[in-house]
């Protein structure tokens, strides 16, 4: 036996194992700052002159956490606007922001033509205009400025997306999902079962929203615009794009997360959808949509490329009002605030909107089923006046 | 409404109304990125928010997986931060309903299924369910951070490095490093793990989105490596830095109480102590705190110390079953505390037929060096050396240079020399 002391006797030194420890790393957010969630184009509700664009990132802020949260100051965020029908960019909108927290400020600069154009890009030099985040700021000619905090305005049901298609909800660090457009329900939840996943509890994004005259973008063309946005990380002097979006529920539902196709769009720019996103569409289209050729030429003409356009001269903004002649709501185009654009898109993908226009016979091939998720936007507070987008909750 | 100057003259796209600062962007930029990201701070109200706030969504949408899900993270992060029992059973059930509703995408799900089961002390069930998904997942990165780290702490050394060379993508983020230096500081390479942790540090640091409470993590896990090395001054500083960081980190509080222990600093300890006690009671730092008082004569509190680490361990039932399930008042930790009950009533003399059978069953649920450790210890305190030693070639079997293990190493090393 031992002759050790056995009281109060232990020794006391800090390991590195120790007993109550294990894998408990936190969660941290790989780049929600770089994130796109949605993009908005519509005029003024208070001067006719002007036009409204809003980007929104950084999706999931939750409820009294908005003015918490700041925009990433790495990343560069960008309207980009082709006013000639090339699917390039004439003239950009730069947001970069600096330093952190709620006394973050903004620099927007633009509309200015690029020094450099595609996926690699630079701060454009000149004057900007700067303030602190989540402040209105108001130059002449009606400009406006606001970046921060907004409620999310997008309105979906998201489970049920991801329930009938769980490869877009798969994160593209993983293994590919087996058939990824291969449907695992039939249908959307009816009304009264079918809840916006945005509105419930209320979350917030960080938006950047621009008030501008219509003359700043119209450039040489006939006023038809295509706008798209960019979010790209700095790497030496230069932006690396990183995210791409510009219509809603295009690349979210036609590309497939397996094989890269959703990232691969996010990389590309406008020029390469014709042969990227258009053999998404082309895919999609035939399975699980089942619709005739005919139909599938009429999506892939409207959607490719992946631009938000709008008729600087047409009145009423309307998601794909311009593609459309006004049909769905107002020939100016662009997105406004309320409007259904999933409804919309899946009318068009599964329901017979296409052969209602004329533009296509119908195939007889419509899907009733999915053609509405059955979510409005009354769970939303959209504002009046500028920045249009609610409050944060 | 800033008052700065109109810079008209660029090209046709400037227009009038659009003010400006007449400097160039790039300088600007230039300038202002090198200025210290200032990340969110602690809330305290947050988690108890962030729960409040996913239950009322999956009570208005019960079909939702992500809502499950994101409710799973709210308790798993509530658990953590005061070492919760119930939180992380509730984690775990709403991650099972989200599974339920929903496999097929569902990393999130997965993932905090797995961190839940971990944070009950289910090592063998983390692992099991992690290396049941890793069929679906395949490569993806925190599933095999995951599994790395899960083996690592049973005991599977090799297979732990196996994960490591053939899925080395996985390892790359401040996660991934953090799991690299954990397995290097077992090897015996705590500079090396040091190195890894202080990088990591640094790209979280950068991150916009990370929170101070993320930071706080890694200084944490910095200041426990530098102590292990034996630099108590920048340990001081770095779980002084935590709690600067993170004022609920008990985990700090508990290191500076063991800091202050090694300076003989016994009212430092108890301060700590009972801070670090008071969010989340840990059965060593409560053993510390008594001990404290014992060396300052105060007899009746370390006793009542005692007393609360039996408690909260769950009070044994007789040493010939070994068996001792939960019936403590702190939530419900049961065996998962035999290590530390083990430890406990080594170092203190007592119950030592008990400390064996707790310290036997630690290593059914993981073999790892410092289960073989514990065992050693109580086997020394017992006398019986033969056993102590086997357990301790074990324990050391790594090269770890945990001062822990190379301290009760040195004694029973020792004392069979001197036999």
């Amino acid at each position: 036996m031992l002759g050790l002391a056995a009281v109060a006797a232990p020794i006391i030194l800090i390991g590195v194992g120790k007993a109550s420890d294990h894998a408990d790393t936190p969660e941290i957010a790989a780049s929600p700052g770089t994130d796109i969630t949605d993009v908005y184009m519509f005029p003024s509700e208070t001067n006719r002159n002007n036009i409204v664009l809003a980007m929104n990132v950084h999706p999931l802020i939750g409820p009294g956490q908005g003015k918490k949260v700041s925009f990433d100051p790495n990343v560069l965020y960008q309207f980009k606007i082709d006013n000639n029908g090339d699917g390039v960019e004439d003239l950009v909108i730069q947001a970069s922001f600096f330093g952190s927290g709620p006394n973050q400020r903004f620099h927007v600069t633009g509309p200015v033509r690029p020094h450099t154009i595609g996926g690699s890009n630079v701060l454009e030099g000149g004057p900007y205009a700067t303030d602190r985040i989540n402040t209105i700021w108001t130059g002449g000619e009606g400009t406006k400025i606001f970046t921060g905090a907004r409620e999310d305005p997008f309105f979906f049901d998201l489970e049920q997306f991801f329930n009938i298609l769980p490869d877009r909800a798969t994160p593209l660090t993983g293994q590919a999902v087996a058939n990824p457009n291969e449907p695992q329900q039939t249908s959307w939840r009816p009304q009264g079962q079918a809840v916006d996943f945005l509105s419930n509890g209320g979350f917030n994004v960080l938006s950047i929203v621009v008030e501008v005259p219509k003359k700043w973008l119209r450039g040489s063309g006939n006023g038809v615009i295509g706008m798209w946005t960019t979010t790209a990380v700095k790497s030496g002097r230069f932006y690396q794009q990183m995210d791409r979006l510009a219509r809603p529920v295009v690349n979210e539902v036609f590309a497939t997360v397996a094989n890269n196709r959703h990232k691969i769009n996010d990389l590309a720019q406008p020029s390469q959808d014709s042969s990227n996103l258009a053999n998404d569409i082309q895919s999609f289209m035939t399975f699980p949509a089942g619709r005739s050729q005919a139909i599938t030429n009429v999506v892939k003409a409207v959607l490719v490329p992946d631009v938000m356009k709008v008729n600087l001269n047409g009145g009423g903004a309307a998601y794909l009002g311009y593609e459309t002649g006004g049909a769905t709501g107002g020939t100016f185009g662009g997105r406004a605030l309320d409007d259904d654009v999933v409804d919309i898109s899946l009318g068009v993908v599964f329901g017979n909107t296409v052969p209602a226009l004329g533009l296509a016979a119908d195939d007889g091939n419509e899907i009733p089923t999915l053609t509405s998720d059955h979510v409005g936007p009354g769970g939303k507070h959209f504002l009046p006046r500028f920045p249009y987008l609610g409050n944060p909750r | 409404m800033k008052s700065i100057a109109a810079i008209p003259l660029f090209g046709t796209f400037v227009v009038l109304g659009w003010l400006g600062v007449a400097s160039q962007m790039s300088a600007a930029a230039d300038k202002t990125t090198r200025t210290p990201i200032q990340h969110p701070a602690f809330d305290p109200t947050r988690k108890d928010a962030d729960v409040l706030f996913h239950e009322g969504r999956v009570q208005r949408d019960p079909g939702g997986a992500i809502g499950w899900s994101m409710l799973s993270g709210a308790y798993l992060a509530r658990s953590r931060e005061s070492d919760s029992y119930p939180d992380a059973v509730k984690a775990e059930q709403a991650a099972r309903k989200s599974l339920a509703l929903r496999t097929m995408g569902n990393l999130g799900g997965q993932t905090r299924l797995i961190n839940a089961l971990l944070q009950q002390h289910r090592f063998a069930d983390a692992l099991a369910t992690d290396e049941k998904a890793l069929k679906i997942w395949g490569e993806e990165p925190q599933l095999n951070q995951l599994h790395a780290d899960i083996l690592i702490e049973v005991g599977r050394y090799e297979d732990a490095r196996e994960v490591l060379a053939t899925v080395p993508q996985a390892f790359r983020d401040p996660t991934g490093q953090s799991v690299l230096a954990r397995l290097s500081a077992i090897e015996g390479r705590p500079g090396e793990a040091l190195c890894m942790l202080k990088g990591a540090y640094a790209v979280v640091d950068a991150n916009a989105n990370a929170t101070d409470e993320n930071l706080a993590w890694f200084q944490q896990k910095i200041g426990e490596a530098l102590a292990s090395m034996g630099r108590t001054q920048e340990a001081q500083k770095a779980f002084e830095k935590t709690l600067a960081l993170y004022p609920r980190s008990y985990k700090a509080y508990a290191n500076l109480a063991k800091l202050a222990a090694t300076r003989k600093d016994w009212p430092a300890v108890v301060a700590n102590g009972e801070k670090s006690n008071a969010i989340a009671p840990m059965a060593d730092i409560l053993a510390l705190v008594g001990d404290a008082y014992a060396h300052q004569g105060k007899t009746q509190m370390a006793e009542a110390m005692y007393n609360k680490v039996v408690a909260l361990a769950g009070k044994p039932a007789t040493a010939a079953n070994g068996l001792h399930e939960f019936t403590g008042t702190s939530g419900g930790h049961g065996h998962t505390l035999d290590r530390q009950y083990a430890i406990f009533c080594a170092d203190h003399g007592r119950d030592l037929d008990t400390a064996y059978a707790c310290a036997i069953r630690d290593l059914q649920a993981r073999r790892d060096v410092y289960a073989f450790d514990a065992l050693a210890w109580v086997c020394f305190r017992k006398g019986d050396l033969g056993e102590a030693r086997k357990a301790m070639d074990k324990a050391l079997s790594q090269g770890t240079k945990d001062p822990l293990l190379q301290a009760h190493a040195d004694m029973i090393y020792g004392a069979k020399m001197a036999r």
